[in-house]
């Protein structure tokens, strides 16, 4: 009993190595991994299939020894293949050295195999423990055990040592096919203590039938190698294999016991058994695996509808295109995707994002042939119903290949074709259902509301941004234009005087020194005008790297008291802090915070005239939010000026101080990290400016 | 001699622009905001008016309006560093005897001093 299952387990590995090689050749055959992959498992489909045979319990010696032998010959041969697969799927190239241990490997794999089909290895098979027949080695079968160990320990090694330069899914990958074969190989080498005479019997090589195991959960679950389809297929075929098999066998048993024979009369049973029980088996098994192996998938419906639900309070054009386009690789898996946005200014549907395509220079026009289907019947264009179809437009099939796509989904916005979505073939083989279709193209309506407001809200933003150079263009006028006349006014004057003979009768050190202060007033002037321009390129990209950390406000708040201070008046403005305790963490730019809090405090101490208290205090409120309260006791912000706080270069300062540009920056640097500024204020009482961050962690 | 107000929050401007009016034969007085503006035009009477329109804490047009209406003789010219078509019919029709752009240029406002004085 125990040869049989051990006989058996042999058998299973054999089959399941083969079958796995085979699907992922089938995958690519030109395909370097993939087709030493194979090989690899070729091999060890060999060595498990030659046991197998000297395991039987009914075979004679003569033909157990042989297969004994040539299982041998193929197991020597698999660390050669298992460098050649480890070094195909690490290395793009081989350098010398590399070819040189490939080459090294396989002659002395190659030797070894050679020798395993003479007498020197498997000398002979005798019985030991359950076992009717069991090879027995001595130094040949020796120097077997070490070549294989070596290059097996070889290769382990490689992938350790080349773990870290994978990115995460191939880091992923490997811990999963690591796992795998040192298992599977810890298992095999378990065979070999008997042949040495002790007795250690070979349990621990059932662990071999992990290895598929493992790299199946790897595949499963990290993709390696693209081979889900072919787990599922044959978890189905061995399914309705095993149904029809059973139904035969059952039937043919039970109708001999109770009729003796009836061969006939059993298989016409059972023939139409297996019919009518095939189909629904057949369905329940799809289900299952879907169920059980592939959950998120069989999940994808419920990530889609609330992806729907989502996507439409999204206002940011680039967001909705990137999230659609992973969630869509996250739930159908789709090879390729892509979405194409048309854009009024040239009339074209430009390639908006996608992944899956090399292409990424496309664009549509009114032109193609798809655009022109998907604008006049408003359906989706599936491949099966455009592709070799008469009276259909044979470009459209070739355009929607074009994008790698199987079906392509228009986006409607008011009966306007404003962009669409093409969708690959999905990973799993399978074709888009009636239920897929279905939720699509409530995607894509959903979509087209979503990409529509979008885009309005773009034009709105750009007619602000047009507003604010207007505004910008008065101010820089004024800030530019003042110095500017400071200047010319000095050198007109100073010509002047000198056409008008006021310098004449003037000693010329007197006139030099007129002339070396007007100089110096423009120096001061250009100054002035560069500082400006500064401010006004911060301005315009206020962003270097944008870099949110976890900050402790508190901490920030300190910092940036203590650099304002230079600007303070110590001796007049007086600096309370009110910092409750507790921590303050929120995720934000620490520069950018930084900037916030020292344009709101020097404000606060040049609103002071005189002597006067400026108040910080930092509070929890509820558990969401940290808020800094920044109050003067300032000259206050008139009521009819209060609307235009923030727009860049308004100021109440007066001419020498501060360009106005403060508080708009200081309100995009809020928004950037997610906060929210406002202020309270009252004319000859002193202001209070309020900024909330979102909490941290 | 003719007296002549310059409001302008730009002290350095102020000062070489009261020069090149004396060299020009005016009398010059000065005023850094609204507040100063409206106390200079009471207290001195000038003859004519040349007002910034950006002040720190007024604009140029309330003292062009309050200036026109109380004191229509005044000949008032406003100048600005923004030029803006429809600004400069605003400060028309609220009855500005000239709108001059800064930078300004010193010859040709030594011209329409001349003119505003006739």
């Amino acid at each position: 009993m125990l040869t049989l299952i051990y006989a058996n387990t042999t058998l299973g590995i054999a089959i399941t190595s083969f079958l796995l090689g085979l699907f992922v050749l089938t995958k690519g055959s030109r395909n370097r991994v993939y087709v030493s992959w194979f090989l690899f498992c070729l091999f060890i489909s060999g060595w498990n299939l030659g046991y197998y045979f000297t395991m039987f319990p009914h075979i004679d010696k003569m033909t157990a020894l042989l297969s004994s032998r040539l299982s041998h010959a193929s197991g020597a041969l698999i660390p050669a293949f298992f460098v050649n697969f480890i070094y195909s799927w690490f290395y793009p190239e081989y350098n010398k050295n590399k070819k040189i241990v490939l080459l090294v490997s396989f002659i002395s794999c190659s030797i070894i195999a050679f020798l395993s089909l003479t007498s020197l290895v498997v000398i002979d098979l005798t019985p030991k423990l359950f076992m009717k027949f069991y090879p027995v080695g001595k130094i040949g079968y020796l120097i077997y055990v070490i070549n294989f160990a070596w290059w097996i320990i070889f290769v382990h090694s490689v992938m350790i040592s080349e773990y870290r330069n994978l990115t995460i899914q191939r880091k992923n990958q490997l811990r999963y096919f690591f796992l795998g074969t040192s298992v599977g190989f810890l298992g095999g080498m378990t065979c070999f203590p008997l042949i040495f005479g002790f007795p250690f019997p070979p349990y621990a090589s059932n662990l071999i039938f992990l290895s598929p195991l493992i790299i199946t959960i790897a595949i499963l679950r990290h993709q390696l190698m693209d081979i889900e389809v072919f787990i599922k297929k044959s978890l189905i075929f061995a399914g309705t294999f095993i149904f029809a098999f059973g139904v035969f066998v059952g039937i043919t048993l039970l109708i001999s016991q109770l009729i003796g024979g009836g061969r006939i009369i059993s298989l016409a049973i059972s023939s139409i058994i297996i019919i009518i029980g095939m189909h629904p088996i057949e369905t329940w098994l799809v289900n299952v695996t879907d169920k059980f192996l592939f959950q998120k998938k069989y999940e994808y419906k419920q990530i889609l509808k609330k992806f729907i639900d989502d996507v439409i309070t999204v206002l940011n054009l680039d967001e909705v295109v990137n999230s659609t386009l992973k969630l869509l690789d996250e739930s159908l898996h789709p090879y390729a995707a892509s979405i194409f946005i048309l854009n009024r200014a040239d009339d074209k549907y430009n390639l908006y994002g996608s992944y899956g395509l090399e292409n990424k220079d496309i664009a549509f026009t009114s032109e193609s042939k798809l655009v022109y289907f998907l604008k006049k019947t408003h359906n989706p264009a599936v491949i099966k119903q455009v592709e070799g179809i008469k009276g259909v437009d044979p470009l459209i099939a070739l355009e929607i290949h074009s994008l790698k796509a199987v079906l392509v989904l228009p986006f409607l916005l008011h009966d306007d074709l404003i962009g669409f979505i093409a969708l690959g073939r999905k990973r799993s083989d399978e074709d888009y259902t009636k239920d897929d279709l279905d939720i699509l193209l409530d995607l894509a309506r959903t979509e087209s509301i979503a990409i529509g407001n979008a885009q309005l809200l773009t034009e709105a933003a750009q007619a602000e941004r047009r507003a604010a150079i207007g505004t910008m263009a008065a101010g820089i006028n004024h800030e530019i234009g003042n110095p500017l006349n400071i200047m010319s006014t000095k050198i007109q004057l100073f010509k002047m005087a000198r056409q008008k003979g006021l310098l004449r009768d003037k000693p010329v050190e007197e006139a030099l020194d007129q002339a070396e202060a007007a100089l110096d007033e423009c120096l001061k002037q250009s100054v002035r005008i560069s500082g400006v321009t500064k401010k006004l390129s911060n301005f315009a990209k206020p962003s270097k790297e944008f870099k949110p950390q976890l900050l402790n406000l508190s901490e920030e708040i300190d910092e940036t008291l203590s650099v304002v201070g230079y600007d303070i008046d110590i001796g007049k403005v007086q600096i309370n802090k009110n910092f409750t305790s507790g921590s303050f963490r929120v995720l934000a730019d620490k520069q950018e915070i930084q900037q916030v809090f020292f344009n709101i405090l020097r404000n606060a101490a040049q609103a002071i005239d005189g002597t006067g208290t400026i108040t910080v205090s930092i509070l929890n409120t509820g558990s969401e939010k940290v808020r800094v309260e920044i109050q003067d006791t300032g000259k206050g912000i008139p009521e009819d000026k209060v609307h235009r706080v923030f727009e860049p270069f308004f100021t109440t300062k007066g001419a020498s101080k501060g360009t106005g540009l403060g508080l708009s920056i200081v309100r995009q640097l809020v928004w950037r990290n997610k906060g929210e500024i406002s202020f309270k204020s009252q004319a000859g009482v002193g202001t209070t400016f309020i900024v909330e961050f979102p909490k941290g962690e | 001699m003719k007296k002549v107000l310059v409001i302008d929050d730009e002290w350095e401007f102020v000062k070489d622009f009261s020069m090149a009016l004396e060299m020009f034969g005016y009398e010059p007085f000065r005023a850094v905001d609204g507040e100063s503006a409206f106390n200079a035009i009471e207290t001195k009477k000038p003859d004519i008016v040349l007002c910034d329109y950006k002040l720190p804490d007024t604009e140029g047009d309330k003292i062009l309006e309050k200036t026109k209406k109380d004191h229509p003789e005044i000949k008032f010219v406003m100048v600005t560093a923004y030029y803006d078509e429809v600004m400069e019919k605003r400060f028309r029709t609220l009855g500005a005897d000239e709108v001059v752009f800064k930078p300004i240029v010193l010859a040709d406002i030594e011209v329409l001093l001349a003119k505003l004085s006739k």
